[in-house]
């Protein structure tokens, strides 16, 4: 292909001028196309678009003039040059071509070198325009195409450019931005206090500085023109200079970062709170006490640090799933952040999520009465509680628990050592007044008392020496009758005392939830089962007058994996008749654990043994799940039994478990018989068996006869 | 009576000029046809007039100029504007001696044209 300098039409109708036109421009080093009218250069220039177009005037069909008229009314013609050629030298005609958009005019005789030299200048003047608009095109495209919001400015800082991303986030168009002021259309505001913020356009305008709008600007949001959406923005304004260094406006680039500042708020929050609860997590807890610890104390400044555990979570969780169990940690936490709020004596409170069912509050500024105000109403909140569940594959299982909350609470004041002002030992001191509260007895509130951390670690040593000398621990026995033969019970359950090393028997309660957490629940159990056993065998006569001796399994014990093994063992190299051996566990450790549970019910039942299931009625209740279980005898909970006079509900309730139970074929027996009106309601229900104080108090099992407390005294 | 000088039918410095520019070869086949075409446009222009289309004879005879001024032949254009003129004004009674001089000068034009291409 030839190089060509351009590309030219020549339209003459003339075919000798036409021919010779063709051959000088070629012989100049053009392509030379040529039309005989005006309409055949349309329609050429439509199709093949020329760079150039020489035109007669005087033409048949369509004259030139009129040809150039319609090609240059094309948008694609917008930087065609067309010169016409003519004979014509009339004013009328000059006026006419140049009006119908003719770049030049020459006339004829045509001068072969002044057109050589037109045409150069012409095609060279219409591809620096083209390029200049390409360019100029380039960067508009550019600038609409942005992510970025631009605004260009005049000298006097009124707008000139605003592209499409600046008139979204502004709600100015173009149109109507253009020779506006600055701070009319890029309106600030501040985030927290709504107040408007002005622009300092001035600074790039007479000091030539950038200005700069960073991320640290944290609350300057630029407002929309609708008032309604506002934008965290980024943004850098620069003066524009020419090129004898003259500031002829500024450009302003800026962005949308609200999505960025919302994921760092967003990030913020998630670091600082519990993702289930939304209650602050034990990092931010832990932080705010330990600010708290370190601010100077001043005198008759009180803080209070309470620990909370919720009892009977572990049932929800294992009996309905973690689904339930997570749903009833977001109930407790709302509960809790709501009682919380419902008071006022306190200068603030920090209430969190420290893992699993365990939170924390913390009450600045509050008194240890108040502190434990507000501690005893959550309990009583936590205990109203009335948690439903629906299993969502059987809709028509739905379930209801009471559960409660152990809280210890640990007063912080000026006096406390210098030792104990870290976040961790307040904590752990807390935590140790929380199991306080749950060994007296569950849902309950326990305040802090020095003796609370030390005793933990003591009772740990006792168990163990106690273990090893092997007379620290007592056993003790309780009676239980049958309501047809009352005076003479056969049936005993066997518990566990020990000794405290300062001459008392410390009950169960006092120890049990310490050798829990040291993981010696099991050797406690094989030891009593073992005394048990050896006692039996060494009082024959005692044995013979016995039908039963209940033993209880804690469920520490259940879920020890060597367990099950070591119990065989001592109960097959026992002999004692195993069909005098019963076990009692209780209906909170079965649920827990209904495996562990099964297998040793199964294995004990295989062996002869009878098992009592103990506290029923304290848990869910679950009649459906003791139909799985091979039980001989269902311990009515004693809190039930205790309020059966006055409480219909109670009463109700305590029926309606022996009925069933009956109906099971399961006998009953009512636990915390402690006078003759709760005997007498249950001799109308005909329980099975009763256990108690008014019954007979533990006694140490020792070889005297079996002493009927309250029986005997009355007879 | 005494003739006048003529003058050149031809002014040969276009002529040059288009050597110079496409070459001795190209500028002598452009001549060659320009001869040929210059009895035939004569003829349309009579054509036209016995017709009494003077519109046409217009036209036509602006066209002709400046095919005629464009190849240096001036004394043709002069003829040719002043044969446009008449059929532009409807001057019908010169128009016929204007053809009859535009046919003078065709002949003599192509005489001179002739002998130069050989």
């Amino acid at each position: 292909m030839a190089d060509y300098q351009g590309h030219i039409l020549v339209v003459d109708d003339a075919p000798l001028m036409r021919k010779v036109l063709a051959e000088i421009l070629r012989k100049f080093g053009y392509r030379v196309q040529t039309a005989i009218n005006g309409q055949q250069a349309i329609d050429y220039f439509i199709e093949h678009r020329p760079e150039l177009i020489l035109m007669d005037a005087d033409m048949p069909t369509l004259d030139g003039v009129t040809a150039c008229q319609r090609i240059k009314a094309l948008p694609e013609a917008k930087y065609l040059p067309v010169i016409i050629v003519t004979a014509y030298v009339g004013r009328e005609w000059v006026d006419k071509a140049y009006a119908a958009g003719a770049i030049d005019y020459v006339t004829k005789p045509v001068n072969w070198d002044v057109l050589r030299n037109r045409i150069h200048y012409i095609l060279q003047a219409k591809r620096a325009e083209e390029a200049l608009f390409d360019e100029k095109e380039k960067a508009q495209v550019t600038l609409a195409s942005i992510g970025d919001g631009v605004i260009t400015t005049d000298a006097t800082g009124l707008i000139e450019y605003i592209n499409p991303i600046a008139t979204s986030l502004t709600g100015w168009s173009y149109d109507e931005a253009r020779g506006k002021p600055l701070n009319d259309i890029f309106s600030l505001m501040s985030e927290t206090n709504k107040q408007a913020i002005y622009f300092p356009i001035e600074n790039c305008l007479q000091e030539r500085k950038v200005v700069e709008l960073t991320s640290n600007s944290n609350n300057i949001v630029l407002k929309h023109r609708d008032g309604q959406h506002c934008y965290a923005i980024e943004d850098s304004a620069a003066p524009i200079q020419d090129r004898h260094g003259n500031i002829i406006g500024v450009v302003l680039v800026f962005h949308d970062i609200t999505e960025n500042r919302r994921m760092t708020q967003k990030l913020s929050y998630q670091a600082k709170h519990d993702a289930l609860t939304t209650l602050f997590n034990r990092h931010e807890f832990n932080n705010r006490l330990r600010d708290l610890l370190q601010q100077p104390r001043k005198h008759g400044t009180e803080h209070a640090l309470l620990y909370l555990d919720l009892d009977q979570f572990k049932i929800v969780n294992d009996t309905c799933g973690h689904d339930a169990g997570d749903q009833l940690l977001k109930d407790v936490a709302a509960l809790l952040q709501t009682t919380v709020n419902e008071f006022s004596m306190y200068k603030k409170a920090t209430l969190a999520r420290l893992g699993g069912d365990e939170f924390a509050l913390l009450l600045e500024q509050c008194q240890l009465q108040n502190a434990l105000l507000i501690a005893h109403k959550l309990c009583d909140d936590v205990q109203n509680l009335c948690f439903f569940w629906t299993d969502e594959k059987n809709k028509l299982n739905r379930r209801v628990f009471k559960i409660g909350i152990s809280i210890g609470l640990m007063p912080i004041t000026e006096y406390l050592s210098d030792k104990t002002t870290n976040q961790k030992s307040i904590l752990a001191m807390a935590d140790a007044a929380c199991y306080a509260a749950k060994n007296a007895g569950r849902n309950n509130v326990h305040i802090y008392k020095d003796t609370d951390l030390a005793e933990e670690i003591e009772w740990v040593s006792v168990i163990n020496s106690n273990l090893e000398k092997n007379s620290g621990f007592h056993l003790f026995y309780q009676p239980i009758s049958s309501l047809k033969e009352i005076h003479y019970p056969k049936f005993y359950e066997v518990l566990l005392r020990m000794d405290d090393r300062q001459g008392n028997l410390a009950p169960p309660g006092a120890f049990l939830s310490t050798a829990a957490r040291y993981n010696l629940m099991p050797t406690l159990d094989l030891y009593v089962i073992d005394q048990t056993s050896t006692w039996l065998s060494n009082n024959p006569t005692r044995l013979q007058g016995l039908n039963l001796c209940s033993i209880n399994i804690s469920a520490y014990s259940l879920a020890d994996k060597n367990f099950l093994k070591q119990v065989k063992e001592y109960l097959q190299a026992s002999p004692v008749p195993l069909n005098k051996i019963c076990f009692e566990v209780t209906e909170t450790t079965a649920i827990s654990n209904f495996t562990g549970a099964q297998r040793f019910i199964q294995e004990m039942k295989a062996l002869g043994c009878r098992i009592a299931m103990d506290d029923f009625g304290s848990g869910i209740s679950a009649f459906s799940f003791l139909k799985k279980l091979p039980i001989d005898f269902i311990k009515i909970d004693g809190n039930l039994i205790r309020h059966i006079v006055e409480d219909k509900v109670n009463f109700a309730m305590v029926k309606s478990i022996n009925e069933i139970a009956h109906l099971m074929n399961i006998a009953t027996i009512a636990e915390f018989v402690e006078n003759e009106a709760i005997f007498n309601k249950l001799q109308g229900l005909e329980v099975d068996y009763i256990q108690g104080f008014w019954v007979g108090k533990p006694q140490p099992l020792k070889d005297e006869p079996i002493i009927l407390s309250q029986l005997v005294e009355k007879e | 009576m005494s003739t006048l000088p003529e003058t050149s039918p031809i002014d040969f410095s276009m002529l040059h000029h288009l050597e110079e520019i496409m070459g001795r070869e190209m500028c002598g086949v452009l001549l060659q046809q320009f001869i040929a075409y210059l009895p035939e446009q004569c003829d349309q222009l009579t054509q036209a007039f016995e017709q009494q289309d003077y519109e046409h004879l217009r036209y036509k005879s602006h066209q002709f100029k400046g095919e005629c001024l464009q190849m240096g032949a001036v004394v043709i254009g002069q003829v040719c504007t002043e044969l446009e003129n008449k059929a532009k004004t409807m001057q019908t009674k010169n128009i016929e001696s204007c053809l009859k001089k535009l046919h003078y000068e065709t002949q003599r034009a192509i005489a001179v044209l002739e002998e130069q291409a050989h």
